[in-house]
């Protein structure tokens, strides 16, 4: 009160004094999911299960709405009861058909024959949890290119968010092959299904597209679709999804770098001698054979994720951990990349071809062989390269990355190699070499983090042998990492693009990309290589490390 | 907690089977020796043989059983509390595989001394394919033997692991219990276990401790309220209402007379600090603060139904010019509450609300290491109040 016994001028609040710190957990906006795809592989394998996951957390909002979008004649009912059977692991169309890469067997670990949807989604629906989730899903038929079927469908949003509350927040996912992009994307606008973004969002409703890889299948291309994406979306709008970043034990990259005091010192050209980055699959083409056969392993895997990994180990701090300063020293580091000449790519690329081999005790076809796949096809299923980071922290440091299909095993791994002591004080007593200090950063499978180094075997003679120091997170913290999408799609509602990638990263990763594919259509890379399906790859990748004098280190 | 949970136990040879399986999934080993005077070496013997025995076992069974921690869980349990902690127990280490020390004093006859024993609970993945375990070690003493406790528990702490202090013993006072408090890295009390109008003891170890190594879960259980409370006045039209605020209405589950629990006070203090309010009395119906403009009064009484004294409801009313008429209704496990708004337009909507079952209060405080101001501040100011109000 003031002296005069009324109200006290002072001025009104700008922030409100209840949040403070300890209340930071923002909560999911009312939302609806249009998912477009929605009979397709995808959304059966990773999108219901994550969203029914979400819902069972109680992470979602209760008034959140999921619209399937396909060509497909089905009801609503119909919809529901084939996600239902997807989550409950029984199996449907979708389901059933030859997935991806890390497609999920019926009958995987657990024996209860349940698929991984079923387990990424928590075990079994139980059935007020499902029948919950169920009534937030709804299903619209149309083709793409139909302008009608998108008026329509707008007209079906609006009663949903009128039943159900829903201020007209919406997410567009589009879980299609990336040739339905453009017609998606006109006649999401030509229906005025989205919201261009306001500068303020928290007061108005959003709309916001998630954009599956591959983004674009070259630098032209990747430009041409970020133009089209423009002409409807704002950048902030745009989510472009690479799983990969949603992975706990990528996310966990920046904070063992950059959380911990002893490791960022070390993380220079000073102290690491190479850095080898493998993403190996035991998988083949999958049902993809299509898709795979245009795009090869360098656009499936190499432009994106592998990308994605070597820009989180060789990026600087950023300033803060928020979106854009993130997103900004990644671009810095696809800046630096070194640039291939021709004659660098036919001496610092291999690029080679499964043929028919036993993988996992048992045979498989060769890439040519399998179903789908150009007989003569001379797309590549396995990529290797020596890699130059030219900036002050890297410069001298090779980068060997690894990629293939139906390698010895699935696993995903970053080997920081650390450089020998500058000083062999253990010669005299016959220790003539030491093992490297190998720091591994595991991101699947047996997620985790291992540093060797050399130790005294027990004795009265010196011997050193190297030794591990194992970091699992199954028996840290009990439990597998959540699923990627889960936190990918949680982040996408609550407007966080740190871990989506931005229009500068993914034309920089192609511009780079698109210099070691053009020596290749030219004829001057190198030959198309075979290897044994369930080996590491061709020998000339060998030989490609062998002539730095390393090997690629064993999975 | 005198004891394991029984119900599939196989002492003879500690190998989980489908059979053997809790509803939940939750299976427990024994060692096989079971009980023994306390020592710590011949314990740790128990442990190994336990985990030889089950490495021997045939996996296709359980898939891959692994032993986790990721801390020395400590917690002196009161006997009259063992049933219902048991459960969420055993949700925490599901949560949080730790080692678990279950410490039960004066619970074996005079001249037992101080006995232990060790088993491990273990949970199916949820993803499938294996247990993940948790070591448990049994204490039990006699009233005499008490004081030996925590040496014992010292001898068998996992060395490299944060120790916590699960503290759902009500006597604070007994120096046992202070000398694990010492012991400990982070100390989880629950004021709601204390008598009514002794909540403020569990407070003062704030003082002792600091926010950053003392917890009260009676907090915890606060979040979503003051998570929910923030989001209205997030919106602009409301944000201004804050300064004229006039009247807080607070219902608890419970007889209408009853005394308003914990949380209760922890919120009025949260408000009080928060918005710069100074308490200047109270009477039979509640109490009187000062805000920048004008009096507030803060009523807090049982909502006549119900047991537990659970928060379940707030009413806000704010004068002109900012008017506001709120009310905030949550109940039971709920996963939304309604916000009813009166004034300044009339609405009304179901919003999530971050509820959580006890174990997960309690492991989401074992992920929290950071000191925590606002909590210290509120816990300050509720103690003030509670010293302005008189009881009806």
């Amino acid at each position: 009160m003031n002296a005069r016994g009324g109200l006290a001028v002072t001025p009104e609040p700008r922030v409100n004094p209840l949040r403070e710190e300890s209340v930071t957990l923002k909560a999911a906006d009312p939302c609806t999911f249009v998912v477009f795809g929605a009979t397709g592989d995808l959304t059966h394998r990773k999108l219901i299960p994550a969203l029914f996951r979400l819902s069972k957390q109680k992470l979602l909002h209760p008034r959140t709405a999921i619209v399937g979008f396909a060509r497909r004649e089905l009801t609503s009912e119909a919809f529901r009861e084939d996600m239902r059977r997807t989550v409950m692991g029984a199996g449907s169309a979708g389901a059933a058909a030859p997935g991806s890469a890390g497609a999920a067997a019926p009958g995987s670990p657990g024996g209860a024959g349940g698929t991984a949807a079923a387990a990424a989604a928590g075990g079994t629906a139980s059935t007020p949890e499902w029948e919950r989730f169920a009534g937030s899903l709804f299903y619209h038929r149309g083709v793409f290119e139909d302008h009608e079927a998108f008026r329509a469908l707008g007209r079906l949003l609006g009663d949903i968010e009128e039943e159900r509350g829903i201020p007209g927040n919406r997410i567009f996912y589009f879980a299609t092959p990336p040739s339905e992009y453009e017609a998606l994307i006109r006649n999401i606008g030509a229906a005025g299904l989205a919201r261009r973004a306001l500068r303020d969002e928290r007061t108005a409703p959003w709309s916001r597209v998630i954009i599956e890889k591959p983004f674009g299948h070259d630098l032209h291309s990747a430009r041409e679709l970020n133009a089209l994406v423009h002409t409807v979306f704002a950048e902030r709008q745009i989510y472009r999804i690479d799983h990969y970043l949603g992975k706990e034990t990528v996310q966990n990259i920046l904070v063992f770098r950059l959380g911990n005091g002893i490791f960022e010192p070390l993380w220079n050209n000073r102290y690491v001698e190479q850095v080898q980055i493998t993403v190996a699959e035991s998988v083949g083409v999958e049902g993809r054979a299509a898709y795979f056969d245009s795009a090869g392993i360098s656009r499936d895997i190499f432009q994106n994720h592998m990308m994605q990994l070597l820009t989180l180990t060789a990026m600087e701090p950023p300033a803060r951990f928020e979106a854009d300063s993130v997103r900004d020293e990644k671009a810095k580091v696809l800046r630096t990349l070194h640039p291939m000449t021709p004659e660098e790519v036919a001496r610092e690329t291999v690029r080679g071809q499964y043929v028919a081999g036993p993988v996992g005790g048992a045979p498989v076809p060769g890439y040519r062989q399998e179903p789908g796949v150009n007989p003569r096809s001379q797309t590549e299923t396995y990529l290797a390269a020596r890699i130059q980071v030219d900036n002050w922290r890297w410069s001298g440091v090779p980068f060997f990355l690894r990629t293939g299909k139906r390698l010895a095993k699935r696993a995903t791994e970053i080997a920081i190699v650390f450089r020998q002591p500058p000083y062999a004080l253990f010669r005299s007593a016959g220790c003539e070499s030491l093992e490297h200090n190998i720091l591994r950063l595991r991101i699947q499978p047996d997620e985790g983090i291992s540093l060797s180094f050399g130790s005294k075997s027990p004795g009265q003679s010196l011997h050193i042998d190297p030794v591990q120091m194992d970091f699992f997170y199954l028996t840290s913290f009990g439990q597998d990492p959540p699923d990627a999408y889960e936190r990918l799609l949680l982040d996408c509602n609550l407007g966080d693009s740190t871990l989506f990638a931005r229009r500068d990263e993914v034309e920089l990763a192609w511009e780079f990309v698109d210099g070691i594919l053009n020596a290749w259509r030219s004829g001057h890379g190198p030959p198309l290589v075979t290897y044994p399906a369930g080996t590491w790859g061709p020998a000339e990748a060998d030989e490609l490390v062998h002539r730095s004098s390393y090997h690629w280190y064993r999975l | 907690m005198s004891s394991l949970p029984k119900s599939s136990a196989d002492p003879a040879g500690p190998t989980p089977s489908a059979s053997s399986a809790h509803p939940d999934e939750t299976y427990v080993l024994e060692a096989p020796d079971g009980s023994r005077p306390f020592d710590a070496t011949a314990l740790e013997n128990d442990l190994r043989s336990m985990w030889k025995r089950v490495g021997g076992a045939d996996s296709t069974k359980t898939g891959a059983i692994y032993r986790a921690a990721l801390a020395n869980l400590v917690v002196p349990v009161d006997p009259e509390l063992t049933a219902k902690l048991t459960p969420v127990l055993v949700d925490v280490t599901r949560r949080h595989p730790s080692r678990l020390f279950s410490i039960e004093s004066d619970s074996t006859p005079r001249g037992a001394g101080l006995r232990a024993r060790v088993g491990a609970l273990c949970h199916r993945r949820e993803s499938g394919g294996g247990l993940v375990c948790s070591e448990q070690v049994v204490v039990d003493s006699d009233a005499e033997s008490a004081s030996l406790i925590p040496s014992a528990v010292r001898s068998l702490l996992i060395g490299d692991l944060p120790t916590v202090l699960l503290d759902f013993h009500p006597g604070l006072d007994r120096p046992w219990v202070s000398e694990l408090m010492d012991m400990a890295d982070l100390v989880l009390e629950d004021s709601c276990l204390k008598e009514p109008g002794k909540e403020p003891e569990v407070w003062h170890l704030l003082e002792r401790e600091g926010s950053r190594k003392f917890h009260d879960l009676a907090w915890a259980r606060l979040t979503p309220w003051r998570e929910t409370l923030a989001e209205v006045f997030d919106r602009k039209d409301c944000l201004p209402a804050l300064r004229t605020l006039r009247r807080i209405e607070i219902g608890f589950t419970g007889a209408a007379d009853g005394f308003p629990p914990p949380p209760v006070w922890l919120l009025v203090g949260w408000l009080a600090s928060r918005l710069g309010w100074k308490p200047e009395g109270g009477d039979r119906t509640g109490l009187t603060l000062r805000s920048e403009t004008g009096a507030v009064t803060i009523v807090m009484r049982g909502l006549g139904y119900g047991e537990g004294r659970v928060l379940e409801r707030i009413g806000l009313r704010s004068d002109e010019p900012h008017p506001l008429d709120l009310e905030i209704v949550h109940r039971g496990r709920d996963a939304t509450a309604r916000v009813s708004t009166r004034a300044p337009r009339a609405s009304s909507m179901e919003v999530p609300f971050g509820y959580r079952e006890f174990a997960a209060c309690i492991v989401g405080e074992l992920h929290r290491h950071a000191a925590n101001p606002p909590f210290e501040a509120a816990a300050r100011a509720a103690e003030a109040l509670m010293r302005c109000w008189k009881r009806p």
